[in-house]
């Protein structure tokens, strides 16, 4: 009996579903649900797959997804065991020796490599050092063979064919390695020109002894599950000194734009996602409505109040899975298309996602339809049969406690996803929730305030009504304001952080920034190679002194005694440092705390902020270095913020020039080469042959690739907001059109003209826009404001320029949109009008 | 109006045709119909549910338009006008009492009655308000919403909005039809007060025999013609 009830009331459901569907009343509910499953579809699949890709591109630049490295060979099983899970291996070995050309002798940086070298970016190649064509090369230096960097042809005077001797073995010398993309993960001893060679002539090179300086890693690359299985296997089985490094935590300075980039994508994929959910709950709210009339006749005709919901809830299912599928497929297309679109842009090889965005995208839909569309809906249980008799007894509405639980579920849901922080996302549900609730009740105090005001009289009667239509109905007034000024609110927070992240990327990133640092410059060369850069037009930044220390005491007691887990922790503490000595400080600089010395001080040190805090400085602490077996103690005077990702030359520690002048120091600095101009290395290389060449070419175009994908992904998001910002406008517009259809119909009756209907009409609307928009403006600011300096961990100023851009803005687009929508109305006979009602 | 006729007409419709297009086929609603009524007439149009009786008060006020033939309505032909100097026309001259009120629920009682005159550009539109409310008997009832006031005050509210304007013609369209019947005469006493203190052309739409005789004049609506009914 009840299997026949169910069956009757899906077949019911389902009937009201067709008629519903044919009769265009379904309209708005499936477009807002169409709309939020294929973006989230979209948005999820395609940030997935950006997301792989920079953390691809990430890889390239450590050679691998994931690095085993120690100063031994790394212990087999580890090797074994990552083969054996599918992932591939590759090994290198490297070193600083001395290369020796019949008399000749270099000191280089010698990397073994095995032939599936490396696993992630690549290795350029010429025929010829410095030639204008090089290649990416498809194999690595044959047993036998020796690829050497550009600068050690010209140090040691030889050529592509040339025999030269590592250790106690020949090898041939056939290309110059003109790119080598991983090299920025090797430390220090990158800094010596690169010498190649096959790792299986390792052995006979004889080099490596117990106690020789030597990096051994294990270049790991596979599927992110894969690697993350494999990594909590493998960290309780490391040996000594050996450790696990991700491509992510490799680098810093791209870590944290790809942090910044994920963040704000799960960010703007909620905001679009609480559109669509307005828009589903302003469309529920129409479609109840409209079935008032048909459940009191269904109760009359004996349907209990349970058997009327579930026909109702049946309905309402069908449409979400109906919507599910078809939602899912073009969310599929429409990022497919968004990659199609953008194929110059996105690397080739842009890794396709898994399944689960698909499922994320479909789920997220039905969770907006819940958390958004349920609540009115269950009035309808409540619908009187007497309302059949008369047709103003209409069910309370939905309790305010029950659609603000709901959606605060599904908000909680989708943040708990997208920031993987279930505490947090509670913490910002709960805030955003009760901001919502105040902010509600606020607009409708003031309404009521508003209401009492007699002064209304005196307002022109064509906006009177506009303005009488908001105070009066003040639950649904606050209602449709707060839709609008989500709605302009989600696209100027999005916007104003685009547009915030993208200048200052691009502040930190200009067209010129130094893509060359060179280093180990003598002190007798300075002067020459000062005069050489201008010759040559280079522009080039200051050049800075280095001095190499190590910090030894802090206060009076040694840092071995510091405790273990700082020691640990920062590895400062454990090699010498670059430091430098500056009379004024840059402009780029900025003091946290204390102040920077008068010119001509005699005392004092400025420590980098992050790392006095890592060891546990502080402003006065007397700190000993030791350079060159000399000690010298000195207090700290100011801590400095660097900001490591500038591609400018950064020290932990800065003295004074009288502190530090009389100790031995090489120079340093960083310069911008066009692309064209890259043969001028050759003079500077032939003319200083001891300077260490260091090429952050590759680093930063890599990085302006991100920017580049950022910024598209960003519009993207703004695109996918402004869909389902028109959607919510549409269906408010909607949710009151009967009102107006009939208001218009007795204006129209009572003699007024088109034009007074249409001031009449609009300037409702626009009065909605402007209000709404003053109320985005300042919550904007609010949130950029909160976002900014506790997320992003950003500075944070005004934008004045929005105070008045986003009232204007939006009086406008309400405005249109709201002759859009009822212009149809004003075009009605009078009749028609009155008839339809 | 044709030239050498001598009296001058609140309504004049000549042959008119009104006929709506259906999924399958085309309604004819009125055929050929013809109608004149002199001003300062009460003028009752019965007939059965569905004769046309409210299409045909909706063109005769210029609410709608004809298929074909002419309407003249205080002295001007308003089947060839737009629907702006449509609603000129009637804001000018014609007043409307509805079966279902059609008050503004945004609005207090007295802005109701206010919004014709306001529309009309009326300086004192809130003095003549008040005045008129008061006469329909609702002096402590102006700053009340509709939803504020019962169903027989609201209609009310509805006449003293129609006579507002101080209008030449009066259409009423079933004025009693939402009241109970103490209610309903009341309301209609008012109508007919009202109607005779400003010596306006009434037509009223009706299916209530009683109400109907109470006008000069009946005529039925049949077969999308007027007959005659002699009382």
């Amino acid at each position: 009996m009840k299997q026949q009830i169910n069956r009757d009331t899906l077949q019911m459901s389902f009937r009201f579903l067709k008629r519903d569907w044919r009769s265009g009343e379904l309209f708005l509910l499936v477009a807002a649900l169409l709309v939020a499953v294929s973006i989230s579809t979209a948005i999820a699949i395609f940030s997935d797959r950006l997301q792989l890709a920079l953390s691809r591109q990430v890889a390239e630049v450590m050679g691998a997804d994931m690095m085993l490295s120690g100063p031994e060979p790394l212990t087999e099983k580890l090797i074994v065991e990552a083969k054996q899970q599918g992932l591939e291996t590759s090994t290198t070995v490297e070193f600083p020796s001395m290369l020796f050309v019949g008399e000749q002798m270099q000191m280089v940086s010698a990397k073994g490599v095995e032939s599936n070298y490396p696993l992630r970016g690549y290795v350029r190649t010429a025929d010829q050092p410095l030639a204008e064509e090089d290649y990416i090369s498809e194999d690595v230096p044959q047993a036998g063979e020796a690829w050497l960097e550009p600068r050690l042809f010209s140090l040691l005077g030889i050529n592509i064919g040339d025999k030269i001797t590592l250790g106690y073995h020949k090898l041939t010398v056939t290309k110059a390695i003109t790119l080598e993309m991983d090299k920025g993960s090797s430390g220090f001893m990158s800094m010596s020109p690169r010498l190649m060679f096959n790792l299986a002539d390792l052995d006979k090179t004889k080099i490596i002894q117990p106690g020789s300086r030597v990096a051994w890693k294990v270049l790991i690359a596979g599927d992110a599950d894969t690697l993350r299985t494999y990594n909590a296997w493998a960290e309780n089985q490391l040996g000594l000194n050996e450790k696990i490094t991700f491509a992510e935590d490799g680098r810093q300075d791209l870590q944290k734009s790809v942090i910044l980039l994920r963040q704000f994508l799960g960010l703007s994929s909620i905001a679009a996602m609480l559109l669509a959910g307005i828009a589903i709950a302003m469309a529920s709210k129409r479609f109840t409505e409209r079935r008032f009339d048909s459940c009191a006749i269904m109760r009359c005709a004996g349907a209990s109040r349970h058997q009327v919901l579930a026909i109702m809830l049946g309905e309402l299912c069908l449409v979400a899975l109906l919507v599910a599928i078809p939602g899912v497929v073009l969310g599929w297309g429409l990022q497919q298309g968004l990659v199609w679109m953008l194929r110059g842009i996105l690397p080739a090889w842009l890794p396709d996602s898994d399944w689960l965005p698909l499922f994320v995208g479909g789920a997220t839909g039905i969770i907006t339809l819940i958390g958004f569309g349920l609540s009115p809906l269950l009035r309808l249980q409540d619908v009187s049969p007497l309302r059949v008799l008369k047709k103003d007894l209409v069910p309370a509405p939905a309790a305010s406690w029950l659609t603000y639980l709901l959606s605060f579920n599904a908000v909680f849901m989708l943040l708990s996803y997208h920031l993987q922080q279930p505490l947090m996302a509670l913490i910002l549900a709960a805030v955003s929730g009760a901001m919502l609730m105040v902010v509600s009740l606020g607009i409708q105090s003031v309404l009521s305030l508003f209401g009492k005001e007699q002064p209304l009289r005196k307002i022109s009667p064509l906006w009177r009504l506009g303005v009488k239509r908001i105070v009066q109905q003040k639950a649904q007034s606050s209602a449709q304001l707060l839709a609008f000024t989500l709605t302009f609110m989600a696209m100027a927070v999005v916007w104003l952080l685009s547009t915030d992240l993208l200048s200052r990327w691009q502040d930190e990133l200009p067209q010129d920034a130094p893509n060359y640092f060179a280093m180990n410059i003598q002190p007798s060369e300075v002067d020459a190679y000062h005069q050489t850069l201008d010759s040559l037009a280079i522009k080039s930044s200051h050049l800075f002194p280095i001095i190499r220390g190590r910090l030894v005491k802090i206060n009076g007691k040694p840092t071995s005694e510091l405790p273990k887990e700082i020691l640990n922790e920062v590895r400062a503490l454990h090699r010498e440092l670059n430091m430098t000595w500056l009379e004024a400080m840059p402009d780029n600089y900025q003091i946290a705390e204390g102040e920077w010395w008068q010119a001509g001080s005699t005392f004092g040190v400025s420590v980098e902020k992050e790392i006095a805090k890592e060891i546990g400085l502080k402003i006065g602490d007397q700190i000993t270095f030791s350079i060159s077996g000399v000690e010298t103690t000195q207090p700290i005077t100011s801590l400095r913020s660097v900001e490591w990702e500038s591609f400018q030359p950064n020290f932990f520690m800065i003295f004074p020039k009288a502190v530090l002048a009389d100790f031995p120091a090489t120079w340093l600095n960083s310069f911008y080469l066009a692309p064209q101009q890259r043969l001028l290395l050759n003079d500077l290389v032939a003319k200083f042959p001891s300077m260490t060449l260091i090429d952050l070419d590759v680093m930063i175009s890599q990085v302006r690739t991100m920017l580049d994908q950022s910024v598209i992904a960003i519009q993207m998001m703004l695109a996918a907001l402004l869909i389902a910002g028109l959607l919510v406008m549409m269906s408010v517009i909607e949710s009151s059109i009967d009102e107006r259809l009939r208001e218009a119909g007795i204006v129209r009756a009572l003699g007024g003209s088109q034009h007074q209907l249409l001031i009449m009409q609009i300037g409702e609307f626009i009065l909605f826009g402007f209000v709404s928009g003053a109320l985005a403006m300042a919550g904007t600011e609010l949130v950029s404001y909160l976002l900014n300096t506790h997320v992003f961990e950003l500075s944070w100023i005004p934008a004045y320029y929005l105070w008045v851009v986003l009232p204007l803005l939006s009086a406008t687009v309400v405005g249109i949109a709201g002759w859009l929508g009822i212009r149809h109305t004003l075009m009605l006979p009078a009749t028609t009008i009155l008839k339809a009602i | 109006m044709h030239r050498n006729d001598p009296i001058i007409y609140a309504v004049a419709a000549e042959q008119l045709e009104k006929t709506v297009a259906t999924q399958s086929h085309s309604l004819t609603i009125l055929s050929g119909l013809n109608l004149k009524i002199k001003f300062g007439d009460a003028v009752a149009i019965v007939g059965a549910s569905g004769s046309g009786k409210s299409t045909l008060l909706g063109i005769l006020a210029g609410l709608d338009l004809p298929t074909s033939g002419s309407v003249t309505l205080a002295e001007q032909r308003i089947d060839t006008l737009d629907e702006d100097q449509r609603a000129a026309v009637r804001g000018e001259h014609v007043g409307f009492v509805f079966q279902s009120f059609q008050l503004l629920a945004n609005l207090t009682a007295l802005e109701n009655v206010m919004l014709p005159l306001e529309l009309a550009g009326v300086k004192e539109a809130e003095a003549k308000s008040t005045a008129l409310l008061t006469r329909v008997g609702l002096a402590d009832r102006m700053t009340h919403y509709p939803k504020q006031l019962s169903g027989g005050e609201q209609q009310r509210v509805a006449i003293a909005r129609a006579f507002a304007s101080e209008p030449k013609i009066l259409f009423a369209d079933e004025p009693t039809g939402n009241l109970d019947e103490k209610t309903g005469e009341s309301i209609i006493e008012l109508l007919f007060e009202v109607n005779r203190e400003q010596g306006t052309t009434l037509i009223l739409v009706t299916h209530d025999m009683s109400l109907a005789r109470r006008c000069q004049r009946i005529v039925r609506l049949h077969n999308g013609q007027l007959e005659k009914v002699t009382s």
